[in-house]
């Protein structure tokens, strides 16, 4: 009778599994690789003044001017200086500060820059230009955005604004034969289906707001006021300190 | 008589050194990349609301400015500023920035489009406002303020 030998127990690791483990470790860490991306408040300087530049006098009825000052830390106070009139802020006197952090200032600021919101007709012409210069083409290339549209097959759509949020109803809109309803805030984008987006623009306010800070007052506090401008619908500041005129937008 | 038949060519890939493949593709690459290193200073960054913070696209072409004060929250403290590798008085930076702009426009064809400032949040407005008055100077006028994610404020 033959004996059988017994099974031995094999010394050698199983690999036949490895690629498939690299290959999932690879897929793995490709698909859940983030790189850290920067962000910021975007912001233009004003054009040096020079003899072919002119002056631009900001109307009063469009103007609030805020001295900003630090408060402790982190803490920020603002003495409005100037305010449109009859809007719902006014100058304050010496000591009448507030807190950049306050909901009857912000909410002031944004009912003033509401009230001025752009009409349609700035923005899209604004957005016909930031086409032309998107494509490398010569200013007045297009005579019209829809001309512009129609030529280069593009898709117009809307994007709505932060604005929205806070000013529900009461946002102000205006109705463009291209877009639709467009509230303030808005931003109006042109994109085609190979490149995506191509050019855009914002209904913006046409309320200016100066910055005066403390010469002493930290960089955060810019930040802050950036940003609290920003979120109620400004995006045209100047910043400055009260011993020399700085920049702005 | 019998033929021998004549060997056949395989249509089949050998693919046993597969995984042998990958692996030192992958440890070769491991091995090999290496990160740009942001050669930044150490600051402590503002904060604001991700909705009115916008990233800047690849297509752009940006200069990363660093500025702090040599004793963080010591306004009589030096000012420090980096560009690229590059330690300057702030005062220098607009100029910097300039030059650079000229050699991107001379080797490139290329205009600077946006100048990021990551500045630490006690450094002084009033330095802040005179680097503004410098780079309108120099005709650089497109700004990033870099900030974090508005957290501990909100």
């Amino acid at each position: 009778m033959r004996i059988r030998n017994r099974p031995r127990a094999s010394g050698a690791i199983p690999d036949a599994s490895m690629s498939d483990i690299a290959f999932l470790l690879l897929l793995f860490f490709l698909v859940t690789t983030t790189f850290e991306v920067q962000k910021g408040i975007s912001y233009k300087l004003p054009k040096k003044p020079d003899e072919t530049t002119e002056e631009v006098v900001i109307d009063e009825t469009n103007r609030l001017v805020m001295t900003i000052k630090q408060w402790g830390a982190h803490e920020y106070v603002v003495l409005i200086d100037q305010a449109p009139p009859e809007g719902p802020l006014s100058r304050a006197r010496a000591g009448e500060d507030v807190s950049l952090q306050d909901t009857t200032l912000q909410n002031g600021i944004r009912t003033l820059a509401a009230q001025r919101a752009e009409a349609i007709d700035a923005v899209q012409n604004r957005l016909l230009n930031n086409l032309e210069v998107a494509k490398g083409l010569p200013s007045g290339t297009f005579s019209s955005l829809e001309t512009a549209i129609a030529a280069e097959n593009l898709v117009a759509m809307i994007r709505p604004g932060i604005i929205r949020t806070y000013l529900g109803a009461a946002t102000p809109m205006e109705n463009s034969p291209v877009f639709g309803e467009v509230a303030f805030g808005d931003t109006l984008v042109l994109s085609d289906a190979r490149q995506g987006d191509i050019a855009s623009a914002v209904r913006e306010s046409e309320l200016v707001v100066i910055l005066k800070f403390f010469p002493d007052c930290d960089y955060e506090g810019m930040v802050h006021a950036l940003d609290v401008l920003r979120m109620n619908g400004v995006s045209r500041t100047g910043i400055t300190i009260q011993q020399r005129m700085g920049g702005g937008a | 008589m019998k033929f021998k038949s004549r060997m056949k060519v395989g249509s089949t890939i050998f693919t046993g050194t597969m995984a042998d493949i990958v692996f030192l593709l992958l440890v070769f690459f491991m091995a090999t990349t290496l990160f740009k290193e942001e050669g930044g200073l150490r600051v402590r960054f503002p904060q604001a609301h991700p909705q009115v913070m916008n990233e800047l696209g690849k297509q752009f072409l940006t200069v990363t400015v660093w500025i702090k004060q040599s004793d963080p929250g010591n306004d009589n403290s030096e000012l420090i500023a980096r560009i690229g590798d590059y330690d300057m008085p702030v005062e220098q930076v607009a100029e910097q920035l300039s030059r650079l702009s000229s050699k991107f426009w001379r080797e490139q064809n290329q205009k600077l489009d946006v100048v990021v400032l990551n500045v630490d949040t006690r450094v002084p407005m009033e330095d802040i406002v005179g680097l503004f008055n410098d780079m309108r100077f120099e005709e650089i006028y497109s700004i990033q303020f870099n900030a974090e994610d508005l957290g501990q404020y909100n």
